[in-house]
């Protein structure tokens, strides 16, 4: 079968890493990007001092009030300071990529590294990723999420899984290509372990591709969450989930659009920070672009 | 180059059907029937249970499983569980207007993305560049269902230029057109930037091969030397995405279509799973497991009409 | 200009010309009423539905033998144009109007009624509403024009069923040409409309039956109807069911509304907004198998500290009412002093009750026991509101000391679950024309574990509620269901939320079209509604 790997799945000739450091941090909107993520982890970890109130106390009274002094973004139609409930939203959606692509790419970089060793078990391995792949993503997630039950958890299972047969591709082409390599022979005629051969030479040279697709990979597992949760299939009420925050106001758009404008654009920036760097990284690991 | 066409096909079959398994098995080892929302909440147990036999459902799975199999295998894909209609029917209806929404994004995003990533890669580095691959990074970030939102409420409510949602006919008519505008544009306007990008990145490296600079130091004009040769070879990974994303597209047309009402297949999917109607739901694996892999094949071959160096064994 | 300057220019005025027209929303179909709704019916064979979406629609489609009329209490002809009852109220004698046809042409028969209701009735068939007949011994067509309908016992609401959307007679022929098929691709019947188109998902039509002449007395007009045509379209999301209705005219009327908007839509001159009220009850059902809420304390406390009035007025904007017990005021039989046995908001005595059984505050608010802490997981339905309203009573119960876990599901997971007895507290509802509707199916205890998921079986009840169904004394029935009432409010087995309005909102130039509360449905059959131009 003809592989269809994604163009930058291929293993660049190793890069220095000494070089990809200089030229990631010449590259102003990745760093720009890294910035901006990082400021999110910190909101995230200290969200109880950022957020001016309490993200889940209903005060009916107050609802569906525009950006105030009082309320800087507003509040939703159960009267919730739509700014505490972003910063919140923070923990989860990061939480959700986190989790999501960790399993993706536990799992999947797993069954990349069996299925480059193993002759035996390469072929299902792949014909299973095909299946896998013939799925629409978000319909595999939602059959997940329908088979295990609601819940943000079951939501970041069922985004994680979808991701599975890229990290694996990336994997196995990595390890197919390390393993015909002069000096790993050598290695192995020197009575190296495969442990060894994957520690030392495998690892790092898959390394590259996979940070760079893990980082963009973060991005679409936000953004599938959310659509999931806009689908009424992720967060339950009350959690503060942006998707879900902006599921609730798709009614009010006519009225109040900013219940589910700000959600919106709180996506938008974590979105849009993960595919900085991850361009980024995928610049300076791979400097076939530069003049 | 025969005999590898009839190999890849045979391979497919067992994706499919791997696939049609699969979703048979996660639907069925779960909790939920369609018994139950046919018979609403006042039924009595027996008359759910009646029902559920009447169905079928009380058989082992995979009794069900081969059934199924057997009269799918003689082309009979079964009736909808809810609406009794039969799911060839059904899947046939809403695939093809799935498939109007896809290509109608499809176009007009490969006839603004790519120009876009053309000019871009040959004017490098100018402010031309940097600002729609800004753009571009923007337009990919942003979710779809705001964007949808947003486009209907602008351009539907606010100005009253479209239709607000429906399907208004065969794309061909008018009031068809009109009616697909805005759901392709929402489609279509996230695919834009990947596309961008891509044509831009993949003309880059094109540019910088050494058939390339040969040509150049030939002294041909840069207009011919980026048209002739670096744009066909800039064509094969973004050939390669457009494939892949094609079948990706068939998920995301989901929020569309509930936006705009519109009757395709993503809409029927998710009401099939939520509702559990196993026969639609395998039905519409079916057909979107069948896309992908035809779409695969035919990105082969381009790649092959694209690249002479490739050659199939 | 260049050529290609004028090319360009050209195509640009042509797609700006296909593209940009005007709206083609308001339809140039005149005389047809566009009704939006959020999803499909499946079928409209009355034997395998129990959808309130498909109702509506049947009733347009086919006649039955009796209505109900708008005032949810007397029985009006159908079909039948008259009926005896027997003295031992076990025999129903209905004689058929002359000249009724189906929409193929074929003559309407006894034969055809006999039919009907036994198919409704088989055990083959599968009909989800067979319950509402089962007390049909049998059902004989003596002559063209005469039913007979024998029952087991007394019934006191085999009327109310033959007027339900799933008593509406069906064409035998029909059904056998089309077999399957039948209630998808075809439909035959007697009403007022006749089956068009059905774009499943996207739109369905109906067209008008010009010899229609058998209409109801309930409504103003007996002969056909004044629309052309009635569509309904299919249009899931919220937001542009709205759009379509106030700005597109690609509908003129919609029951399915965003409640926020109401305030706004009330005052629109180009709209008219008709609120009325339906049977219907939304609770909070516990079930007593459950360790956690086999002591009355916790019920009483959660009656005790959930404020409806919030939940109707913040939630849905004033469009309904408080419940303070099981059955709706408004039907028939309704008991007139429910208010002296309901429990009234007070969270003082919610945590009294609370204190009384040793349930302590935590550190976090939330009240423990024995190191177990009060958490209420709740079922409801992913949708019609739920989310919303669970999550009101969430931050009532928090103000006592009970957190609340809220189990959303979507509908085809959810029945499974109940019917198993999962959950610990369940927020439904239900619509109904009757005392008997909600009390019997939900707290006799032979209809354990469904409909009865509570586990509810109290010996009296059950008394009671089939001396109900056979005592013809309205003065003793109505003794009947206080009592019932009384001893389920008492039994705090339910947390009665409240009983929902509706409200129907259309275009200012539709008229005549009123609403009817019989399950929930809204439109009951249209010959009477007309659109101006």
């Amino acid at each position: 079968m003809a592989t269809l790997a994604p163009p930058d799945a291929e293993a660049a000739p190793a890069a220095s890493h000494s070089d990809a450091w200089r030229r990631l941090r010449r590259d102003g909107a990745s760093l720009a990007g890294a910035a901006c993520l990082a400021a999110l982890v910190l909101i995230a970890i200290f969200a109880p001092l950022v957020a001016p109130q309490d993200p889940i106390r209903v005060a009916m009274r107050e609802r569906l009030q525009t950006p105030s002094r009082v309320h800087w973004l507003g509040t939703d139609q159960f009267g919730r300071d739509i700014l505490s409930r972003i910063v919140y939203g923070t923990r989860v959606s990061l939480t959700v990529g986190l989790i999501a692509v960790g399993i993706g790419l536990g799992l999947g970089a797993t069954l990349g590294l069996v299925a480059g060793f193993s002759r035996r078990l390469d072929y299902p391995i792949i014909a299973i990723m095909d299946v896998l792949l013939s799925f629409p993503q978000i319909l595999l997630a939602i059959a997940i999420v329908a088979a295990l039950g609601p819940g943000i958890f079951n939501t970041m299972i069922a985004v994680g899984i979808g991701s599975v047969p890229g990290f694996t591709r990336i994997t196995r082409s990595s390890t197919l290509s390390i393993r015909e390599r002069d000096y790993v022979e050598a290695a192995r005629a020197l009575g190296a372990t495969g442990a060894r051969i994957i520690r030392l030479h495998v690892l790092p040279n898959a390394a590259a591709p996979l940070i760079v697709v893990a980082t963009l990979s973060m991005a679409g597992a936000i953004l599938s969450a959310a659509i999931l949760s806009f689908l009424g299939l992720g967060a339950r009420p009350p959690m503060a989930e942006w998707g879900a925050m902006a599921a609730d106001g798709r009614g009010l758009i006519a009225q109040y659009p900013h219940v589910a404008t700000f959600p919106s654009l709180a996506i938008f920036v974590v979105v849009l920070a993960f595919n900085l760097l991850g361009d980024g990284l995928r610049d300076a690991l791979d400097p076939q672009l530069e003049d | 180059m025969r005999v590898y066409i009839v190999r890849r096909l045979l391979l497919t079959v067992p994706t499919i059907l791997g696939t049609s398994l699969l979703v048979f098995l996660i639907l069925h080892l779960v909790p939920g029937d369609p018994a139950s929302v046919i018979a609403g909440p006042a039924a009595p147990a027996d008359v759910v249970a009646n029902i559920r036999t009447q169905l079928g459902l009380d058989q082992p799975i995979l009794v069900q499983y081969w059934r199924y199999l057997s009269s799918a295998l003689h082309g009979d894909l079964g009736r909808s569980i809810l609406s009794r209609r039969q799911v060839s029917d059904e899947v046939a209806g809403a695939f093809l207007n799935t498939l109007e929404l896809v290509i109608a994004a499809r176009v007009w995003s490969l006839l603004i993305g790519i120009p876009i990533g053309v000019l871009a890669a040959a004017r490098r580095r100018s402010i031309f560049d940097k600002l729609s691959m800004v753009t571009a990074l923007l337009g990919l970030s942003l979710p779809i269902f705001w964007i949808g939102l947003m486009a209907m409420w602008l351009f539907a409510v606010k100005l009253g230029w479209f239709p607000i949602s429906g399907r208004g006919g065969p794309m061909w008519t008018a009031a068809g057109l009109q009616h697909l505008v805005l759901p392709a544009l929402t489609l279509g306007g996230v695919q834009v930037p990947a596309l961008a990008r891509l044509t831009r990145s993949s003309l880059l490296e094109a540019l910088n091969q050494d058939y390339v600079r040969t040509a150049r130091a030939k002294g041909l004009a840069e207009r011919l030397v980026v048209a002739k040769h670096a744009l066909k070879n800039a064509m094969l990974p973004v050939v390669t995405v457009i494939g892949l994303q094609f079948a990706g597209l068939l998920g995301g047309a989901v929020v569309t279509e509930t936006i705009f009402s519109w009757p395709g297949l993503g809409r029927l999917a998710v009401t099939a799973i939520l509702t559990r109607d196993f026969p639609i739901v395998q039905g519409t694996i079916l057909v979107s497991a069948v896309t992908f892999v035809t779409i695969n094949l035919l990105t082969d071959f381009l790649y092959a009409v694209l690249d002479p160096r490739i050659k199939y064994t | 200009m260049s050529t290609r300057t004028a090319w360009w220019s050209a195509l640009t005025v042509a797609l700006l010309l296909t593209l940009g027209g005007p709206t083609p929303g308001a339809q140039a179909q005149p005389n047809t009423l566009i009704i939006g709704q959020p999803t499909d019916a499946d079928s409209l064979d009355p034997h395998k539905v129990s959808a309130v979406i498909a109702v509506e629609r049947m009733y347009n489609l086919y006649d039955t033998l009796v209505n109900l009329d708008f005032n949810m209490e007397t029985i009006v002809p159908g079909l039948a144009e008259s009926w005896k009852i027997s003295p031992d109220g076990k025999t129903y004698t209905f004689k058929l109007k002359r000249g009724v046809k189906f929409h193929s042409g074929k003559a309407l028969t006894a034969q055809d009624v006999k039919y009907s209701l036994d198919r409704w009735r088989d055990p083959a068939t599968a009909s989800p509403t067979r319950s509402r007949v089962a007390e049909v011994e049998e059902v004989t067509a003596p002559d063209e024009q005469t039913v007979v309908i024998r029952t087991k016992d007394r019934s006191n609401y085999l009327l109310f069923n033959l007027a339900s959307g799933f008593a509406s007679i069906v064409n035998p022929d029909a059904i056998k040409q089309h077999g399957a098929n039948y209630g998808t691709l075809a439909v035959d019947g007697t009403g007022p409309f006749k089956f068009k188109e059905w774009v499943l998902r996207d739109r369905f039509v109906v067209e008008r039956n010009p010899e229609y002449r058998w209409g109801p007395p309930m409504f103003k007009n007996r002969g056909p109807a004044k629309l052309d045509r009635v569509v309904w379209r299919v249009i899931p999301e919220d937001a542009t069911r709205l759009f379509e209705l106030e700005q597109g005219g690609g509908i003129n009327v919609s029951r399915w509304i965003t409640f926020s908007e109401l305030p706004r839509l009330r005052k629109d001159p180009k709209l008219r907004v008709v609120e009325y009220k339906v049977g219907y009850v939304v609770y909070l059902g516990f079930n007593m198998n459950k360790e956690l809420v086999q002591d009355i304390h916790v019920r009483r406390a959660v009656n005790y500290a959930v404020k409806k009035d919030d939940i109707v007025n913040e939630i849905f904007y004033g469009l309904g009412t408080p419940a303070q017990g099981p059955v709706s005021p408004i039907v028939a039989g309704a008991w007139k002093d429910v208010g002296k046995a309901a429990y009234e908001y007070s969270p003082a005595k919610a945590r009294a009750q609370l204190d009384e059984a040793g349930w302590k505050p935590g550190s976090d608010g939330i009240r423990v026991k024995n190191g177990k802490r009060l958490v209420l997981p709740i079922h409801a339905i992913a949708g019609y509101g739920y989310p919303d309203t669970l999550t009101l009573i969430q931050a009532q119960l928090r103000e006592v000391g009970i957190d609340v876990e809220q189990v959303l599901l979507e509908e085809a997971a959810i029945w499974g679950r109940l019917a198993a007895g999962e959950h610990t507290v369940m927020a439904m509802g239900n619509p109904h024309s009757n005392p008997d509707e909600i009390l019997m199916f939900y707290f006799h205890s032979k209809n354990r574990p469904t409909p009865n998921r509570f586990g509810f079986a109290d010996p009296k009840v059950d008394a009671l509620l089939e001396e109900g169904r056979t005592n013809p004394d309205k003065k003793r029935q109505q003794e009947i269901y206080a009592e019932v009432q009384k001893k389920v409010i008492e039994s705090a087995v339910w947390v009665p939320l409240w009983h929902p309005g509706r409200a129907m909102i259309m275009s200012a130039r539709v008229t005549d079209l009123r609403p009817h509360a019989i399950y929930d449905v809204g439109y009951h059959k249209l010959v009477d509604v007309s659109i101006a131009p």
